[in-house]
């Protein structure tokens, strides 16, 4: 089995379907053949990676599968024998004498989309996220894999028969012998074939974009992923009350051309089919004519198509439903809205070689033999250009920013509560809770600022800045309904974070237990702002909208990404990228990589959300359930011992000082020594930021400056500020004695932004650093506070000189290069 | 010269990354103080352990297992010598020896070692040398040398490898997720035996920790935890130095069968590695070079 890739769960699956059925363009396989898929997948428990192709290494081998059947000889009441394509796979790499390690969708639809994916799964292969189209097509020529040159070998399978090698001279002799093989007199009607085996360097080189492409330029890269996207959209839209065919048309860059109540089909004289559609009030009719794929849209009574192949006819019911030409799709429809939808494919397909092989084609079994008519573009202004996409896609990824940086506050708070050992009153029982807690609380904090690092990576590729900083706590709702509050650990707190962390389908009242549901937002109200209401229902919510921007960016790579590739901040800056067998980096669960195109980006994403509110494949490791779990340890501990406590008395939203940013609720420090070891934990916490800012923020930094900036952040974390937060949890919180304890408040000054200057920065930073260091070595002499800050304070002092040193450039460089040395290397003492 | 290999088991009772290196019961790491053990003290014992894990509880110590020999005529051919009254002694470091790495403030992946106040005891013999960051200055402090003077760092591991095959062998141990799974069931059994009653809390705490390992994939999970548990036991630091400072030879009997050079700097060459983060122990492997001239030459 492979670990490579993604792993995609039923959702990802659902939405592929439901994508691609809208770019199958009526075809690519009936609706019912890919739900049938999804569901063997299921029984079978074993879900695909999607992988994309530049993570193939040169030499690796790919193919790619599709079904090819008769209407009539296929019964959605049978199940589809998908293994037909698993057959035709083997068979392939045993005629090409090579493994074949990947598996390659050809054409998209809802069933030719799911077929190479049950194939992937079930032979434990990765599936590769490039398709051969952007859509469907009746003819193989009519495939970008058909252009690379030389002979096509193809493998057939079919019931009851072994598998057959087919060579043919070209993609259009093969699709010769296949219409008479599979479809012709005395053959089953149904069969699966794969081909188009090559090494990933040729695919590669079949791809628009990416490493080593550009030769042909004309395979559809991410076509899963926009698949998916395209049916995340409408099903989005769908579970928020918004128009789907709204968001169909937007993921498509198409417009709605028919909207009606009734479809019937029917073959033609010319050997094609025609679906016609009869409009709502019954006057008008549009008639679609296929040969499985859409080939032609022709308003009944005009003069001329109104839209024609390559260009996509697809559609949908009003209500989000999606569907193909296939017989027993349309019953499933019968009786709803349906509309039809014409997209314009890419300009690349739009080339005469194409334009020609659909024209002939269309020609062949229509009897249209005009010229070709081009869709127009989705209106004659996209409802969003590319600058208002990019305008929201940077208002969205400050927004994430700034709530995975709340979010990880909260968490540390709530890890710095719990007692922790049998010292505090606990038995050895609630000691190994309380510390598994911790553990797996400050874990999850680790991850949010991993994802607080991705965002700062994505608004750097994207072309806008790191973001650091953010309102003090409390604040009000903001996301949810839950507030953001730095409490202690408690029942409460546990539903509140298990709520903030649920699945974007996950209802309500499952993850969220006694919080009120929010309201749904005024749309009138909520009318001209930046970005959909609905994305503050759930962090998954959110990131979903940034990923269908990052999709639906009228744009390719290049225009979307224009940040400096130089800019941003991976595992290997950060040396948490430890090598180990099968995977690189996690090391402290931090992961962290370039962005400089879609698949990076779709990837960053991907890993926030699988660790957050995860999938129904690995929900296991996600935070959603981690958190699920504790809640459920935390009620039974309780039942087994009503008296217990798990966390310290710390006070809710400790500060220093009241701030004009925040709701109610905070709890000013009183006791002096508190407040002066609080001022010292804000004053690391605020330097750490501006370290922060100038490593994530600052292109034009030497690599010294870079490596002198990493080398002081991660102990800044764990050796400065956390020690200084667990000796706040000791400290009276007030003047007068109580129980309260204080805790790290993590205030934010309005002094904290990106230090443009080198030297500048590079002083100021050193200069910090000493006085933390001098501050911390004199409250460490006083009697009220612990010999902890003295030592606190000798590791600020050797921070800020050896952070002066490497800028300098004088410290000694063996000292520099991480100890650990490539895993596979091995060297004897000597 | 006087070639004194020495080796084995050793602990280390100090919290791991992500921890802080002073945090006293583990929590965000790999280790944890376990019901009825003191609180953590970083130090590095190659004798004497505190509270010693099941089933490490009985072989921990550094012992010198082989002595050789070279002269100036041969010095690459080393003699081995099967009855050196130095066969057998304890190997030690003391005044509280720890890795003073703190969490990267101070080097990054290097493991200094500090205090280095070497003893070697046994038969009635005793070798003594205090490792010195500078002779000429023996005042200076680690943290001056490291906020001032980082090129003195000369008691730091060379090389730090993951995988090793050096510890494998030494250890045994050789596939890192089955040992852990091994000692999961040898703990199981042990916490079920009505023998050991009073280890259950302890014995249940160190179960809990490994049964972590199965919630990790290689991409997924705990693998913040499982990953470096696993590979702790095959990861390996190299160290060679000369020992700065004044060695001092005790032989009251004259049991050394000749005179062990006190007026140079001895050197020492080690390797420390295949750390068990459910039992605490570690392995050491290495040899202390000495000048050394036997009874029957002159001097």
């Amino acid at each position: 089995m492979t670990d490579r890739g993604r792993l995609l769960n039923r959702q990802d699956l659902e939405d592929l379907l439901d994508g691609a059925a809208l770019l199958g363009a009526g075809g690519g396989g009936p609706r019912w053949v890919g739900a049938q898929i999804i569901d063997a997948i299921e029984a079978m428990d074993r879900w695909p990676r999607l992988i994309q192709p530049e993570d193939l290494r040169d030499d690796e081998r790919v193919a790619g599968t599709a079904s090819i059947a008769l209407p009539t000889a296929i019964n959605s009441t049978d199940p589809f024998p998908w293994q037909l394509s698993q057959q035709a796979f083997l068979a392939l790499e045993g005629a090409s004498g090579h493994v074949l390690d990947a598996v390659l969708p050809i054409a998209l639809g809802p069933g030719n989309a799911l077929l190479p994916a049950i194939v992937a799964a079930s032979l434990g292969r990765p599936l590769v996220d490039v398709a051969a189209a952007p859509r469907a097509c009746p003819f193989l020529a009519g495939y970008s894999f058909a252009l690379l040159p030389g002979p096509v070998r193809a493998t057939l399978a079919m019931p009851g028969n072994p598998p057959q090698t087919l060579n043919a001279p070209n993609a259009i002799a093969l699709q010769q012998i296949l219409m008479t093989e599979v479809l012709g007199p005395g053959s089953p009607g149904v069969a699966s074939i794969a081909l188009f085996a090559m090494t990933a360097k040729t695919l590669r080189s079949a791809i628009p974009m990416g490493p080593g492409g550009g030769q042909i330029g004309l395979a559809y890269n991410y076509g899963l992923s926009r698949a998916m996207a395209l049916g995340r959209a409408v099903r989005v839209a769908r579970a928020h009350g918004r128009d789907p065919v709204q968001a169909a048309c937007v993921g498509l860059g198409g417009r709605v051309v028919f909207r009606a109540l009734q479809a019937h089909d029917a073959p033609t004289k010319s050997g094609s089919s025609a679906l016609t559609f009869t409009a709502l009030d019954g006057q008008s009719s549009l008639s679609v004519y296929h040969l499985a794929e859409n080939l032609m849209a022709w308003r009944v009574g005009d003069l001329a198509p109104l839209a024609m192949g390559p260009d996509i006819i697809t559609y949908l019911t009003a209500d989000g439903r999606t569907f193909t030409n296939d017989a027993t799709d349309l019953a499933a429809v019968a009786g709803h809205e349906m509309v039809v939808i014409t997209a314009p494919v890419p300009g690349a397909w739009r080339a005469p070689p194409f334009v020609f092989g659909w024209g002939a084609g269309i020609a062949a079994t229509t009897g249209y033999a005009g010229a070709f008519v081009p869709v127009p573009p989705r209106d004659t202004a996209p409802a969003k250009p590319a600058p208002n996409i990019r305008d929201e896609l940077i208002h969205l990824l400050h927004e994430a920013s700034e709530l995975e940086h709340f979010i990880c506050c909260q968490y540390l708070y709530a890890a710095f509560s719990l007692k922790q050992g049998e010292g505090e009153g606990l038995t050895w029982q609630e000691a190994m809770h309380t510390r598994d807690w911790a553990q797996m609380l400050l874990l999850v904090a680790r991850q949010e600022m991993e994802h607080l690092g991705l965002a700062a990576n994505l608004l750097t590729a994207v072309g806008g800045a790191p973001h650091f900083t953010r309102p003090n706590f409390p604040q009000s709702p903001r996301y949810a309904e839950l507030p953001f509050t730095l409490v202690p650990f408690s029942e409460d707190m546990l539903q509140r974070f298990v709520c903030l962390e649920r699945p974007m389908d996950t209802p309500w009242h499952e993850a969220c237990g006694p919080f009120r549901e929010p309201s749904r937002p005024d749309l009138a109200l909520t009318a001209g702002l930046a970005h959909s209401p609905e994305i503050r229902d759930s962090l998954a919510a959110l990131y979903d909208r940034i990923r269908t921007l990052i999709m639906t960016f009228p744009g390719d790579d290049a225009a979307l990404f224009i940040g400096p590739a130089n800019a941003e901040i991976d595992g290997n800056i950060l040396h948490v990228n430890f090598p180990r067998a099968g995977a690189l980096g996690g090391i402290f669960d931090v992961t962290l990589f370039d962005i400089m195109d879609r698949p990076s980006a779709l990837r960053a994403i991907d890993l926030i959300v699988e660790q957050g509110e995860g999938t129904s494949g690995a929900e296991e490791f996600t935070h959603y359930r981690w958190f699920r779990d504790m809640l459920d340890q935390y009620r039974a501990a309780r039942r087994a011992n009503p008296g217990f406590e798990p966390a310290r008395a710390l006070v809710a939203n400790p500060t220093l000082s009241r701030h004009a940013n925040t709701s109610r609720g905070e709890t000013l420090i009183t006791n002096p020594a508190a407040r002066e070891v609080l001022a010292l934990f804000n004053g690391a916490y605020e330097t750490l930021l501006l370290f922060m800012y100038r490593l994530y923020g600052h292109p034009e930094l030497a690599t010294v400056q870079v490596t002198a900036l990493a080398y002081t952040m991660f102990p800044m974390m764990t050796q400065v500020i956390r020690p200084l937060a667990e000796i706040l949890t000791a400290l009276p919180a007030f003047d007068n004695p109580t129980a309260h304890r204080a805790g790290p408040s993590f205030e934010i000054s309005s002094a904290i932004s990106l230090l443009p200057h080198a030297a500048a920065a590079q002083q100021v930073l050193t200069e910090k650093l000493a006085a933390l260091s001098q501050t911390a070595i004199a409250l460490g002499q006083r009697d009220d506070l612990p010999d902890r800050l003295t030592s606190i304070g000798q590791n600020l002092l050797i921070l800020s000189t050896k952070f002066n040193s490497i800028c300098a450039g004088t410290y000694p460089p063996d000292l520099l290069i991480p100890g650990v040395q490539h895993y596979f290397t091995q060297n004897t003492p000597g | 010269m006087l070639f004194i290999g020495f080796s084995g088991y050793w602990q280390l009772r100090m919290a791991l990354d992500p921890d802080p290196n002073d945090e006293p019961l583990g929590i965000s790491g790999p280790v944890r103080v376990v019901p009825g053990e003191p609180v953590f003290d970083g130090l590095l014992r190659l004798q004497n352990p505190v509270c010693p894990r099941f089933p490490h509880d009985t072989d921990i110590g550094v012992f010198v297992d082989k002595v050789e020999t070279s002269n100036a005529e041969t010095p690459n051919h080393r003699h081995v010598i099967d009855n050196h009254p130095l066969l057998g002694a304890a190997v030690d470091l003391i005044d509280g020896p720890k890795f003073e790495e703190r969490g990267f403030v101070t080097v990054y992946q290097k493991m200094p070692i500090e205090p280095f106040h070497l003893r070697i005891t046994g038969n009635d013999i005793q070798l003594a040398v205090d490792d010195m960051w500078d002779p000429t200055n023996p005042d200076l402090t680690y943290d001056q040398v490291c906020a001032y003077e980082p090129g003195l760092l000369s008691r730091r591991s060379l090389n730090v490898q993951p995988g090793s095959m050096i510890v494998a062998e030494a250890t045994g141990i050789t596939d890192y997720v089955e040992y852990r799974r091994e000692r999961r069931r040898l703990l199981e059994a042990r916490r079920d035996d009505p023998a050991h009653e009073g280890e259950y809390p302890a014995l249940s705490v160190r179960i809990n920790d490994l049964a972590k390992d199965e919630l990790a994939t290689p991409t997924a999970g705990l693998v913040g935890l499982a990953v470096p548990a696993q590979q702790f036991l095959g990861l390996c630091g190299f160290y060679a130095f000369l020992i700065q400072g004044t060695p001092t030879v005790q032989d009251p009997n004259h049991r050394l069968p000749g005179r062990i050079g006190v007026s140079q700097q001895w050197s020492i060459k080690f390797w420390m590695g295949g750390f068990d983060v459910d039992t605490l122990t570690a392995y050491i492997k290495g040899t202390l070079v000495v000048p050394f001239a036997p009874n029957n030459r002159p001097g």
